[in-house]
């Protein structure tokens, strides 16, 4: 069987995973209750008075995939270790990447599900002044990368655990210190150190750096590289893991 | 067959692979990070150098295809240093690194970009202090950011980049780029009754401090090559490019033809002519001492009738209100007088306004009319269709009193004006005779000359002109157009709005140079909520005539019970027949009642608004969350009730 369709009846199997229980729909409902709620109450979308997401909306957006990609992705690899199932899975004659993309893309498209659903705040922004649809389709973009970002980081933390609570809490740390990085007081504190270079390279290679610009319309090569480079790797390190444990 | 792919793979998804994996995205990284630009989603390409600059670009002397190009240099002084670069700096030492490249870029030979690192005790320190950058203090030593352009000889530096406004930089870099390469400036030459150049204080009566100049001259002066004219003209020289009649006083027939011949032989003016100038009461009301002679002062009002009537139009004596342009002020309360324009009352299609959305006109004046056979009219800025006039005493009044009184005009009110054209002379019945002028038959020496040396009168528009009208003068002034403000110790001027890019822009139009036009127009594009104060219009549009009902009610009962009060005849100076009381508590209540029923309405109008607003956060917080409740809710029931019938 060719590798995508592989991947595609993986994809379809943990797509109906996600939608036959209340996972996705309770994920779908407070992720939107979070960045609606964030956008009116703190982000101050009406007191603004200005048509853009960008301050208001999209600001957000890194600290609720921190916490609510990993909600979704924690069941990707912690459900079948606990069941036993990855050993079978991996007996089947497909390679272990096609089940690591099929899972990982299945998530995704909850993850998108969520966003899309956000909808009223664009026909709210158009009812209400003249908004820039470029700089909102970035904001989706760049919002859409880094919520990825956070499912493979949640990948391969839950293919070393049985237990999704432990996949949860050590990838919303990790997705929280990825987040966190590029935050001026630790950069100071870093520099304090002597370590300035390091400083530098910490702000890089933060999830909330690189998301800056394309929430102000801009999407950088070096922004769309680092997302997909933090996926990729983390793809392949669920690969190493995965093929570690059968060993 | 098998066992070298079975050993690679083996390799691959091992720790060691795992390390080689992370090299390699890392360099990827880096290659990635050195890329400057990336796809731009914003609609004004905000984030991309625009057309304009790249027009300035292509105008650099020489052919890109020669070897000996003469290149316009762009020296980049950045302290690089993580340690000593403030933290906050750093992304935007960055950013401007990669938007300077790109005018390498697209200038090829043209631009040469080169990169300093001035960190203490360095070359580049040095170099740096000699191209006049700005040390900077920070927590780690010392710092520079900074830019230097040259072209040849001449050269301009930008000491401190963080001072620019992010939005206003491209405007900043090409104009300075466009500065270096130019050899000579266009002369523009102002006329005004406002001491815009500044003034000195009289010692003798303790203001011995300068007042500096208004930032719109200034701002100027480094564009062009700027003269202040007197209001007594003879003749506008020949090499002035523009001319500025900036609310002048009461012009001599002279100095009016002159202004005329002027615009006739193909000469650019800017008139700003004002109803009533707040920034003359202004500085009247600061002559505190009325020992102090009068200065002379700006008077209250200014115009150019004869001159505008040649054209078609004439300027209102009274001031333009707009219901939905109000300003906020002080209390609460807000100002129909003063209006905020936004991008739907500035004309978009227009280089020197497209984009600007964000103007503020202080008690403004219209221009009536329409333009005379052969001039063309492009109306720049108007108000919208609830507009109306008032008076200046009442102008000066309450707001509230301004609305209560309010009735619809119905009509765009013209506030600035572009004509183009030819355009016929304001004196058809000739040269207007000059008292002051000696006369020839004095025999003085030089007359005859002079004579010879005349120009011929002209009677209508030799070629092209161009005339901007604008219906207010206190615009520009510092106060209502900039704020200052300490940044990183140096006073940096801040736009409170875009009134000044407005002026710069119909400048730019003038003296000839529209590619900068269409970068500054690109900066700081707000976007603001147009439906609320549509509504909030809506609104008190419906109770504005309950309103007056209700006030002409209550003052009613006031006249009422003041003629009660005054019908006491002496025998009943305290106390009142029970007719009288009765009657004066009947009024007062009226009065009271009246009252409340205003407050009422003003009440119930703010409450519709914040109801339909908490409609609009509950709809959005709401609505899809329910959704997706109740179609999970019905599949899981569905689910349920097929797995029950099996």
């Amino acid at each position: 069987m060719p590798a995508h369709k592989n991947i595609l009846s993986v994809f379809r199997r943990e797509l109906g995973g996600y939608f036959n229980s209340p996972l996705a729909y309770v994920f779908i409902i407070i992720f939107i209750l979070f960045a609606m709620g964030f956008a009116f109450l703190l982000g101050g979308f009406i007191e603004r008075q200005e048509a853009d997401l960008s301050a208001s909306f999209f600001q957000f957006h890194p600290w609720l995939f921190m916490i609510l990609g990993p909600a979704v992705g924690m069941r990707m690899w912690s459900e079948e270790n606990r069941l036993g199932t990855s050993e079978l899975l991996l007996t089947m004659p497909i390679s272990p990447w096609t089940a690591i993309v099929g899972k990982f893309l299945a998530a995704c498209v909850v993850l998108l599900a969520g966003l899309v659903l956000t909808f009223p705040i664009v026909i709210t922004v158009e009812y209400l002044g003249d908004p820039d649809y470029g700089t909102i389709w970035a904001g989706y973009i760049g919002s859409f990368l880094i919520g990825a970002a956070t499912l493979a980081v949640t990948s391969v933390i839950s293919a070393f655990t049985r237990s999704q609570v432990v996949c949860l809490i050590v990838s919303v740390f990790v997705c929280f210190l990825l987040t966190l990085i590029g935050i001026p007081p630790l950069i100071e504190f870093v520099r304090d150190l002597g370590l300035g270079g390091l400083a530098s390279f910490l702000q890089g290679s933060s999830f909330y750096e690189n998301y800056d610009d394309p929430r102000q319309g801009l999407i950088r090569m070096q922004n769309l590289v680092y997302f997909l480079s933090v996926i990729t790797f983390c793809l392949f390190a669920t690969s190493v893991v995965i093929r570690a444990r059968r060993a | 067959m098998s066992s070298p792919k079975k050993g690679s793979s083996a390799f691959l998804y091992s720790t060691i692979g795992l390390a080689v994996v992370i090299a390699i995205l890392v360099a990827v990284n880096y290659i990635a990070s050195a890329i400057p630009g990336g796809i731009d989603f914003t609609e004004e390409k905000v984030h991309t150098l625009s057309k304009g600059t790249r027009t300035i670009i292509k105008k650099i002397p020489g052919d890109e295809s020669d070897e000996v190009v003469d290149p316009v240099t762009l020296d980049y002084f950045v302290t690089r240093d993580t340690d000593i670069l403030p933290t906050e700096l750093q992304t935007v030492a960055e950013r401007i690194g990669s938007f300077l490249e790109q005018y390498a870029q697209i200038g090829g030979k043209k631009i040469q970009l080169k990169r300093h690192n001035p960190e203490p005790d360095t070359d580049d320190e040095d170099s740096a202090r000699l191209a006049g950058m700005q040390a900077q203090r920070g927590a780690r030593g010392e710092y520079y950011f900074g830019l230097k352009i040259s072209y040849l000889e001449n050269n301009l530096v930008i000491p401190f980049l963080p001072a620019v406004p992010q939005e206003t930089l491209e405007y900043e870099v090409s104009r300075a780029i466009s500065q270096v390469v130019s050899t000579d400036k266009p002369v523009v030459a102002v006329v005004s009754s406002y001491e815009i150049s500044g003034s000195f204080g009289n010692p003798m009566m303790g203001g011995g401090g300068r007042t500096p100049a208004w930032y719109f001259y200034e701002d100027l002066e480094r564009d062009y090559e700027v003269r202040t004219l007197a209001d007594d003209i003879e003749r506008v020289p020949d090499d002035i490019d523009v001319l500025i009649l900036l609310h002048t006083g009461k012009f001599t027939p002279t100095a009016l033809f002159a202004i005329d011949q002027y615009v006739l032989g193909g000469g650019k003016l800017m008139v700003c002519v004002d109803p009533l100038s707040i920034t003359a009461q202004m500085s009247k009301s600061q002559q505190t001492n009325p020992m102090q002679p009068s200065l002379g002062g700006a008077p209250e009002n200014s115009n150019l009738e004869k001159i505008l009537s040649a054209y078609g139009y004439t300027f209102g004596e009274e001031i333009v209100t707009d219901l939905n342009l109000r300003t906020p002020i002080r209390g609460g309360q807000e100002n129909p007088a003063l209006l905020s324009l936004t991008r739907d009352f500035i004309n978009q299609d227009d280089p020197a306004t497209s984009r600007l959305s964000d103007m503020l006109l202080l008690f403004a004046g219209e221009f009536k009319g329409e333009p005379k056979e052969g001039i063309n009219e492009e109306v720049l800025i108007h108000t919208s269709e609830a507009s109306s006039t008032t008076d200046k005493t009442m102008a000066q009044q309450s707001p509230q009193e301004i609305m209560r009184k309010f009735e619809k005009s119905g009509e765009k009110k013209k506030l600035a004006l572009r004509l183009t054209g030819k355009f016929p002379t304001a004196f058809p019945e000739g040269e207007p005779e000059n008292p002051d002028a000696p006369a020839p038959e004095e025999g003085e020496d030089g007359v005859a000359d002079a004579e010879d040396a005349k120009p011929a009168v002209l009677t209508e528009g030799n070629g092209e002109g161009i005339v901007i009208l604008i219906g207010d003068s206190d615009f520009i002034n510092d106060q209502f157009a900039i704020q200052t403000m300490d940044f990183f110790g140096q006073r940096i001027a801040q736009m409170r709005n875009q009134n000044l890019p407005f002026f710069q822009n119909s400048t730019e139009i003038l003296a000839g140079d529209s590619n900068l036009v269409s970068i500054r127009s690109r900066a700081s594009a707000i976007r603001p909520f147009t439906r609320i104060k549509e509504l909030e219009e809506e609104a008190n549009e419906q109770i504005r005539e309950e309103l007056v009902e209700l006030d002409e009610k209550r003052k009613e009962a006031e006249a009422r019970l003041n003629v009660l009060q005054a019908q006491k005849d002496d025998t009943q100076k305290t106390i009142l027949t029970p007719e009288q009381q009765k009657e004066i508590e009947k009024f007062q209540e009226a009065q009271a009642e009246a009252m409340k029923q205003q407050r009422q309405l003003q009440k119930d109008a703010r409450k519709k608004l914040n109801s339909m607003i908490a409609w609009i956060k509950a709809g959005n917080v709401a609505l899809t969350p329910l959704l997706v409740a109740v179609v999970g809710i019905f599949i899981s029931v569905m689910r349920k009730k097929k797995t029950s019938a099996r």
